[in-house]
C-alpha cells in the first residue's frame, strides 16, 4: 500500500466509518505518509463536512432560478449604455477645455438635460479635478444645474435624487478643493440630502460621510470630522473599495496629525502604507506618503521623513499635481530649515510661496509667506521681512484682496517695523490664513493692541 | 474627457450578472434568511443601482454583495415580526477572511445544486443524517430498513454527490 494509492471506494469509508475498515491501522500509516492521499482525504473531508450545513441544503432552491439576467434588466442595462454614450457624444467637444466648457450652452439647452450628461459631468471633473480645478467647478456647477432640472416622468424619483446627490457630491468635492469650506458643506449636505431619498444608499452615504468629513476637517472642526473618517472607512472596508478607505484613513491620520497627535498620525499613516503601494494608484500613493512623511518629521523621524517626501514629489511630479507637489515641497523645506541647512530651507520656502501665488492659492501663499518671515526674523533679518511683506501685499491688493489678505501681510509688516512681531502675533495671522480658505470674504481684523505685546 | 468613457463599464452586465447571481441569492435568501421572491427583489434592485452608477465602483462584485447584505438586513428590520435576525447577520462581509468566506458560498451553492441532482431516495437520506442529524438507526426505523441498508445507502449517496459536484465544479471553472 506505501508505494501505490489507496483508492476513492478506501477514503470514502475511512471519512465515513473508519471503524468498517478491516485494514484501518494500515490506512493510517499510509495517510502518515503519502501527502497525496493526505490532501485528497482533507478535501473530501472538507467537501463532507458542508453536508451538514443547514446553508448547503437550503441553496437547493437556487439551483432551479435562472442564471440569465431577465430582459428587463438587460433593457435597462442597455438603456443607460445608450445614454452614456449620447451624453458623452455631446460632451466631448465642449469638455475640450475650460473657454469652450464656458461658452457653451449647456446649462440652458435642454437637450443636456439628462442623467447621462451628469455622470459625464461627474466623471469629467473627478478626472481633472487636480489638474484643472476651477475649470472642474464650471464642470459640476453645470451637473447640479442639470440634476435639478430633471423631472418624472422622463425619470424615477430614485434616478433624480441619484443624479442630484451625484452632482452635489462632486461639487462639493471640487469646492473644498478651491479652499471654499463654507459653499463646499453646504454642498455636501445637499449631496445628503438627496441621497437619504434613494435606495441602497449606504455606500453613497459612505462617500459622502469621506467628503462631509474632508470639508469639516479644513475647517478646523476637528471633532466632528473624526468620526465621519472613522464611520466612512468602515464603510468602504465592507465594500472592499480600498482607494477609498485609504482616503479615509489619510483623512483620519491628517485629523491627528492636526491636532498634534503625531504617534497615532505615523500608526494610521503606517497601516496605509501596504495597502497603498499594492494598490498602486499614483496620486494616493503620493498623499500617504507625504502624510507620513508630515507625522515622521513630526516624531523627529527626519531621514525617513525626507525619504517619504521625496516618493511624494517624484509622484506629484509625475502626475502633474501642482499644488499637492508645493505643499509637499514646503515640508521639505521646513524639514531642510529644521536640520540645520538654513539657505537651502528658505530657497524652497521662496519657490513655494511663488508657485502658490502663481496658482492663485492665497491662504497657502500667506502660511508658507508667515513660515518665511519667521525664519528671517529669526536671524535678525528684518529689512528682508519687511520687503517680502511689501512685495506680499501688493501681490495680494492686485488680487483685490486689500482688506484681506494684504491688510494682514500689511498688519504684520507693521508690527515688524515696530519690533513688535511676537509669536503671538504670527498665530494671529496664521489663524486668519487658515480661516481666509474656508471664508474668501473674510476681512482681517487686528488683534486687541495688548495682544501684540 | 476622460480616458475611459463612463459608458463602458469594465465587465459587460450581462457577464457579471451570470457571475454574481447564485452567490447575491445565496447572501439574501440562504445566509439572511430573506424570503426568496423578495431577495429576487433586492438582488435586482442592486444591480439596478449598479448600472446607474458602476462608474464610482472599484470591485463590482464585493460591491454588490455588500448592498445585498446591507438591504438584506434592512428587510430583516423591516419585517421583524415575520423573520428572525440570523445569528451571524450583522456585518458578515467584515470578516477579514471573506475571500474564504466566498469560496465556502461557492462550495455550498454548487452542492446544493449537486443533491437536486440526486433522485430523491438518495436525498432524503443524506437530508436526514448531514441536515436533521437523525442517526442511521432512527433512519432506518423511518424508512421500515436496517441500519446497514441505510449506512449502505449514505456511502453510495455521498459518492454521487462527490461526483455530480465535481462535473459541475469542472464545467464551471
Amino acid at each position: 500500500m506505501k508505494r501505490g494509492h489507496l483508492d476513492h471506494e478506501t477514503i470514502a469509508v475511512y471519512i465515513n466509518e473508519p471503524e468498517a475498515l478491516e485494514n484501518l491501522e494500515a490506512v493510517e500509516e499510509h495517510l502518515r505518509e503519502c501527502v497525496a492521499c493526505g490532501e485528497i482525504v482533507a478535501s473530501v473531508q472538507a467537501l463532507e463536512a458542508q453536508f451538514d450545513h443547514p446553508e448547503t441544503w437550503a441553496s437547493q432552491r437556487l439551483a432551479e432560478l435562472p442564471q440569465r439576467p431577465p430582459q428587463h434588466l438587460v433593457e435597462h442595462a442597455e438603456r443607460l449604455r445608450v445614454e452614456n454614450a449620447l451624453a458623452e457624444y455631446l460632451l466631448r467637444p465642449l469638455l475640450k477645455n475650460e473657454e469652450t466648457f464656458q461658452h457653451s450652452s449647456i446649462a440652458t439647452d435642454r437637450r443636456y438635460y439628462t442623467a447621462g450628461v451628469v455622470r459625464c459631468l461627474v466623471h469629467a471633473a473627478e478626472e481633472i479635478r487636480d489638474r484643472q480645478l476651477r475649470f472642474a467647478l464650471h464642470v459640476t456647477a453645470a451637473a447640479v444645474i442639470i440634476a435639478e432640472q430633471l423631472t418624472p416622468p422622463a425619470y424615477g424619483l430614485d434616478d433624480i435624487h441619484t443624479a442630484i446627490g451625484q452632482a452635489w457630491r462632486e461639487h462639493a468635492n471640487v469646492l473644498r478643493f478651491t479652499g471654499d469650506y463654507r459653499a463646499a458643506l453646504h454642498a455636501i449636505d445637499r449631496a445628503r440630502d438627496a441621497f437619504q431619498l434613494t435606495n441602497l444608499n449606504t455606500f453613497d452615504l459612505a462617500r459622502v460621510a469621506l467628503v462631509r468629513g474632508t470639508v469639516l476637517w479644513k475647517m478646523e472642526r476637528f471633532g466632528e470630522a473624526l468620526p465621519l473618517a472613522e464611520e466612512s472607512a468602515a464603510g468602504f472596508l465592507e465594500f472592499n473599495d480600498t482607494e477609498r478607505w485609504i482616503h479615509a484613513g489619510l483623512l483620519k491620520g491628517g485629523i491627528l496629525f492636526d491636532t498634534q497627535r503625531y504617534e497615532e498620525a505615523v500608526t494610521v499613516f503606517q497601516k496605509l502604507l501596504v495597502p497603498a503601494e499594492t494598490l498602486d494608484i499614483g496620486p494616493t500613493l503620493g498623499l500617504v506618503y507625504n502624510g507620513l512623511g508630515a507625522a515622521l518629521q513630526e516624531v523627529e523621524e527626519v531621514v525617513r521623513a525626507a525619504e517619504f517626501f521625496q516618493k511624494a514629489l517624484a509622484l506629484y511630479d509625475h502626475f502633474g499635481m501642482v499644488l499637492e507637489r508645493t505643499r509637499t515641497a514646503w515640508s521639505l523645506a521646513r524639514l531642510a530649515i529644521r536640520q540645520g541647512h538654513r539657505a537651502n530651507g528658505m530657497l524652497r520656502l521662496r519657490a513655494a510661496l511663488d508657485m502658490f501665488l502663481a496658482h492663485g492659492s492665497m491662504s497657502d501663499a500667506g502660511l508658507v509667506a508667515l513660515y518665511l518671515a519667521e525664519e528671517l526674523l529669526r536671524e535678525g533679518r528684518i529689512t528682508e521681512v519687511l520687503k517680502l511683506c511689501e512685495d506680499l501685499g501688493d501681490r495680494f491688493t492686485a488680487a483685490g484682496l486689500e482688506t484681506r489678505a494684504a491688510a494682514a501681510v500689511r498688519f504684520m509688516q507693521i508690527a515688524t517695523s515696530r519690533g513688535v512681531a511676537t509669536p503671538k502675533v504670527f498665530e494671529h495671522a496664521r489663524r486668519y490664513f487658515r480661516r481666509l480658505s474656508e471664508q474668501p470674504e473674510l476681512p482681517f481684523i487686528e488683534p486687541p493692541a495688548d495682544d501684540e505685546a | 474627457m476622460p480616458d475611459q468613457p463612463a459608458s463602458t463599464p469594465a465587465e459587460p452586465f450581462e457577464t457579471l450578472y451570470e457571475r454574481m447571481i447564485s452567490i447575491l441569492r445565496f447572501v439574501s435568501h440562504v445566509r439572511f434568511g430573506v424570503p426568496l421572491a423578495d431577495a429576487e427583489d433586492i438582488v435586482h434592485g442592486a444591480f439596478v443601482k449598479y448600472i446607474r452608477d458602476y462608474s464610482g465602483v472599484r470591485d463590482p462584485g464585493s460591491w454588490l454583495v455588500t448592498v445585498v447584505a446591507n438591504a438584506s438586513r434592512n428587510y430583516l428590520r423591516d419585517n421583524r415580526k415575520e423573520t428572525a435576525l440570523p445569528f451571524n447577520a450583522e456585518r458578515i462581509w467584515a470578516d477579514p477572511n471573506a475571500s474564504r468566506l466566498a469560496d465556502v458560498i461557492a462550495t455550498r451553492l454548487a452542492l446544493g445544486a449537486a443533491f437536486r441532482k440526486l433522485d430523491a431516495g438518495c436525498r432524503e437520506v443524506l437530508n436526514r443524517f448531514h441536515e436533521r442529524g437523525e442517526s442511521t438507526e432512527a433512519i432506518a426505523h423511518a424508512l421500515g430498513t436496517t441500519s446497514g441498508y441505510v449506512q449502505l445507502r449514505l456511502h453510495l449517496c455521498r459518492k454521487r454527490v462527490r461526483a455530480i459536484y465535481l462535473d459541475l465544479t469542472r464545467v464551471r471553472s
